[in-house]
């Protein structure tokens, strides 16, 4: 296991821990915003395994696209009705 | 479902994941199998020579980015195919979001950074949305990407002007456009070489900017496409009319 | 089994939990999307060698010497992400029309609502 290999499980790491946090959250706003940087880690282990395409497209939609629609659902959901918290 | 018996099937479904992969060949690979024929552009047997960067011209798929070639050349029938899901999916957004939603999102005020900043960053953001999909077949990019970026600049103008509304009429007929035309080479390609989106375009030398027959052309029809329906996506989200 | 391969199959996993798991809608719709950024993680390293380099012919090596990564998985993945967007779009809107509807995102609640029978 090279010190090469030790990035890729950190990055793996940060995947997986904001992964956690966006499903377990409370607040619905934090789980888009961990989605987000979910997405970036993303963008970086796709660069990292050599494939440039991939990373520019999982960069702009993982995080860009999606969190804007994300959003643009929540601050229309939050008029009138009870909210249902797990 | 309870927590626990999410997690024990989870856990099973792991298990299962990790003994069944853990003897196919995925171990630690210093090289990776690719066809031979595909990184010669050699796969129909037609090839007159070897394949130089800045050299070689007249090849069977003359573009420089191996992707590309895959993703509108060899397979761009799959290409259509996903065109057609991401329509749909448009489609449904705009069919259903009148339903739920009849006014425009209200919009706090932007502040003054925004509102100049946005108006230095627009065209920027669409200068390089068009250098990304034209160049697609020379360094990463491509359609897709492009496309994205395109709406990611309409999303800034949504942002930083509270009464930025989106021609709908102009990008619809932007969105059929680059559809129908998409269609109608493959058809052409058909007449003209026996395969539907055969390349009947010259193909110039390896990585100049006119080069890869027509690579570049389908690029940028699918770059125009994506770019309009996710500007549509993002209007419809927005409401109004 | 190398660390790319194992790691996305641990994100995958966790998104299946949370799918699995979680009673609200809003958080299934997330979970998917955490359960896809697997997905593509998986394909991508599957065609992944730690020799090879990017599949981009350029000027600076000659062909004789390269050895590409795998531009195949590359080219499924992205038409993977671009779908999963069209797709959690039009799941969004639909969980914003059942919430104008009926007030709640919870499923058990929901069923009743809808007419189903107790569990």
């Amino acid at each position: 296991m090279s010190g090469l290999d030790a990035i890729a499980i950190v990055v793996f790491a940060w995947i997986f821990l904001t992964g956690l946090i966006a499903i377990e959250a409370k607040e619905r706003f934090t789980s888009v915003l961990m989605l987000s940087a979910m997405g970036l880690g993303a963008a970086f282990l796709f660069a990292w395994m050599r494939a440039p395409d991939v990373a520019m497209t999982e960069a702009v939609i993982g995080a860009g696209l999606t969190s804007a629609i994300f959003l643009l659902v929540l601050l229309r959901m939050k008029r009138g009705g009870e909210d249902a918290h797990e | 479902m309870s927590r626990l018996w999410a997690a024990g099937i989870v856990v099973l479904i792991g298990l299962f994941l990790f003994l069944f992969l853990s003897d196919a060949q995925l171990g630690e690979r210093q090289q990776v199998p690719v066809s031979e024929k595909m990184v010669q552009k050699n796969v129909l047997g037609t090839n007159p020579g070897p394949v130089i960067f800045g050299q070689s011209e007249g090849l069977e798929e003359g573009s420089a980015n191996l992707v590309t070639s895959i993703v509108v050349g060899y397979r761009a029938l799959d290409t259509l195919g996903e065109i057609m899901v991401l329509f749909l999916s448009a489609l449904g957004v705009g069919a259903i979001a009148h339903l739920v939603w009849n006014q425009k999102l209200q919009k706090e005020a932007p502040s003054f950074i925004l509102k100049t900043g946005a108006g230095i960053v627009f065209p920027m953001i669409l200068v390089f949305g068009v250098y990304v999909f034209s160049h697609g077949h020379l360094s990463p990019g491509g359609g897709f990407q492009g496309g994205s970026i395109l709406a990611i600049g309409i999303l800034l103008l949504y942002i930083a002007f509270p009464t930025f509304e989106l021609n709908r009429v102009l990008f619809q007929r932007l969105e059929g456009f680059g559809g129908v035309t998409f269609v109608v080479l493959g058809v052409i390609g058909a007449l003209a070489g026996g395969a539907f989106l055969f390349n009947f375009l010259p193909n110039g030398v390896v990585g100049q900017l006119f080069s890869a027959g027509l690579i570049p052309i389908l690029y940028l029809l699918i770059g125009l496409k994506v770019g309009s329906e996710l500007g549509g996506i993002l209007r419809n989200l927005y409401g109004g009319e | 089994m190398n660390v790319y391969t194992a790691g996305s199959i641990l994100i995958f996993l966790l998104g299946l939990y949370g799918l699995l798991a979680k009673r609200d809608l809003f958080k299934m719709v997330i979970s998917l999307s955490v359960l896809d950024t697997g997905v593509n993680l998986f394909l991508v390293a599957v065609g992944y060698g730690s020799g090879g380099i990017a599949p981009i012919l350029t000027d600076t090596y000659p062909l004789s010497v390269l050895h590409f990564v795998d531009p195949l998985p590359q080219a499924l993945v992205l038409t993977s992400i671009v779908i999963n967007l069209g797709v959690t779009a039009f799941a969004l809107v639909l969980v914003a029309r059942i919430f104008k509807k009926h007030g709640t995102l919870d499923t058990a609640k929901l069923w009743q609502k809808m007419g189903g029978e107790e569990e």
